[in-house]
């Protein structure tokens, strides 16, 4: 919508001079876009509201509480999904019949998720509804009944979305990876393992103790006014929590698990990576983008090293770099839906072109992976929710949120040196490997060289 | 004439809100329930509402899982009792004070959801 208005902006004044002249416009129709507006304040509770005013008709609002898997003990893991599941469900006023009507009536979409380091309310909707959305998210987060009989539902949906995950060999060997390689805190998997025991009491105590406003929770707009937002945080997120005992520290360790999984098979092997927003990140970023995996021409061929060797192995090989507040996970995955030794042999050439990567980097293949990862990064935030969802993450942890221009600048800042540097860092840790699916044909961590 | 709980249980209030009014009835409501029998088989007045509708079902399904549990011995042992045409013993029998309401605010709550849904079902959404 924004782009129409833009462009109708644009045509209006082309128009002036052409054939066109003689439907006259009237004189207050603008000529350029409004630039937008980005702000970031502190509500009197605490909460950090920002906000990215694009003055157009649809907006979305994410808010961020510390309330993530991280935050969960060995008593209560896979809390966070169960209070994700809990969300929209009784309030103290709303029933979830009148919570579920209203936003359909007023064509909201909202949803939950569970991050590693936050518990994400996300909504998009038309501007004009900001303070209908805003006074629900309050409701939500503060007044959620826990209601017993409700619980039987919320349990069943957890144990439904345990089991959906368990078979997905993908997500197996992520949460294992981030279990190998930072076991308590950030290792804490997303989706509530197959012996936890949650009780409706235990939900409630993690609520109480997590689901907090005050300024380690973040509420972020884009299509919204910034004043206007901070106001109405004031107004709804009054009630102030007091600001819990810092999480330890991330500490990688590294090691090697083997999961055996019925269908797929994915061979994952992670480094030790880098904290979100720090130069190093921004290397790895490169670095990933410039092993590759996707290929970006439909029909073309593989140019990348990744996307060659998962056109040799028939596997899907790719990179990926996690960051989080404090560490980060650098790592390769190659996945076969058939066949091991087709993610075997996706691994190893995987394996080859990372430590081809520290020798060094072709320039061509730098100009290559630095517009690529720009790109990829650009590409996302252009989604106003992903935007939303990335700055209110940011706000939380630190308290302010980089322009999608400076971090997309401190990409193309990356070197070809940097990159290779990053390569050879990655590699000097000790590795995690996991292998899931039919582990009898999945090579052993001392069979990959590295 | 089918009235919902509801409407009994705010009948109920101003009743209980009126000195008078409750001085003649409170007297009158305790004769109704001794009279009535239930207790003497050792059931509860929330252990005699007609469970076979949606409503009374869904309230049913909110009960917690030990409350459900003495419902339905409650059930059994007057069953038992009434096939055998017999009472509890008089100490056996359900005390004004343990004859609880614990099914009919699930059942309020039911009914204000249904109605909710109707409700909402019917909208005309004015601008």
């Amino acid at each position: 919508m924004l782009r129409h208005a833009a462009t109708r902006a644009f045509s209006s004044s082309a128009a002036r001079a052409s054939a066109y002249a003689e439907f006259a416009l009237p004189k207050d129709v603008p000529t350029h876009a409004p630039a937008p507006v980005a702000t970031v304040a502190n509500a009197e509770s605490g909460l950090r509201v920002g906000a990215f005013d694009h003055h157009g008709p649809f907006a979305s609002l994410v808010l961020v509480v510390p309330a993530g898997a991280r935050a969960e003990s060995s008593e209560t893991l896979g809390a966070a999904q169960y209070l994700k599941n809990y969300a929209l469900k009784y309030t103290a006023t709303q029933t979830p019949l009148k919570i579920a009507r209203e936003v359909e009536l007023r064509g909201v979409t909202i949803n939950t998720s569970v991050e590693r380091e936050h518990l994400v309310y996300q909504a998009e909707f038309l501007r004009d509804d900001l303070q209908f959305v805003v006074s629900l998210l309050a409701d939500v987060v503060y007044n959620t009944q826990f209601n017993p009989w409700e619980f039987k539902d919320v349990a069943a949906l957890t144990a439904a979305q345990t089991a959906a995950a368990a078979g997905n060999v993908t997500d197996v060997a992520l949460e294992a990876a981030h279990r190998l390689a930072f076991r308590q805190g950030l290792g804490n998997s997303l989706i509530a393992p197959v012996y936890s025991n949650i009780t409706n009491e235990t939900v409630k105590a993690f609520a109480k103790d997590h689901l907090l406003i005050n300024n380690q929770a973040a509420l972020y707009g884009v299509g919204v006014n910034g004043d206007e937002l901070a106001s109405l945080a004031n107004t709804y997120f009054a009630q102030s929590a007091a600001a819990k005992a810092a999480t330890p520290a991330a500490k990688y360790f590294g090691g090697e698990s083997r999961i055996d999984v019925a269908k797929g098979n994915n061979v994952t092997v992670a480094f030790n990576g880098a904290a979100a927003n720090t130069q190093d990140a921004a290397a790895l970023s490169v670095l990933a983008a410039y092993l590759g995996g996707a290929k970006h021409v439909k029909w073309g061929n593989a140019v990348s090293p990744l996307a060659k060797a998962g056109q040799d192995a028939h596997a899907l090989v790719r990179a990926f770099n996690a960051t989080y507040s404090d560490a980060g996970l650098f790592g390769l995955s190659a996945t076969c839906k058939t066949s091991p030794h087709n993610a075997t042999k996706g691994i190893q050439a995987a394996i080859v072109a990372l430590k081809q990567a520290a020798q060094g980097v072709a320039p061509q293949d730098l100009t290559r992976a630095v517009n690529q990862a720009k790109a990829a990064y650009l590409t996302t935030v252009d989604a106003q929710v992903a935007h939303a969802r990335a700055a209110a993450a940011q706000l939380a942890t630190t308290g302010q949120v980089t322009a999608a221009a400076d971090a997309a600048a401190s990409l193309a800042k990356v070197s070809a040196a940097d990159v290779a540097r990053a390569a050879e860092r990655v590699l000097a840790s000790k590795p995690t490997i996991v292998a899931a699916g039919k582990t009898v044909d999945l090579p052993y961590a001392d069979t990959l060289g590295l | 004439m089918n009235l919902s709980l509801a409407t009994y249980e705010s009948l109920a209030q101003t009743i209980k809100s009126s000195r008078v009014l409750s001085a003649i009835v409170k007297p009158l409501a305790n004769w109704q329930a001794n009279a009535a029998g239930y207790r003497r088989l050792g059931l509860r007045y929330d252990d005699i509402i007609m469970e076979e509708n949606p409503v009374v079902q869904e309230a049913l399904r909110r009960l917690p899982a030990e409350v459900l549990a003495e419902r339905t011995f409650r059930h059994k042992r007057a069953m038992q009792l009434s096939l055998c045409h017999a009472e509890l013993p008089k100490e056996q029998w359900t005390k004004p004070s343990e004859d609880v309401a614990y099914l009919s605010p699930f059942i309020t709550m039911v009914e204000k959801e249904f109605a909710e849904k109707d409700k909402y079902d019917n909208l005309v959404v004015k601008q």
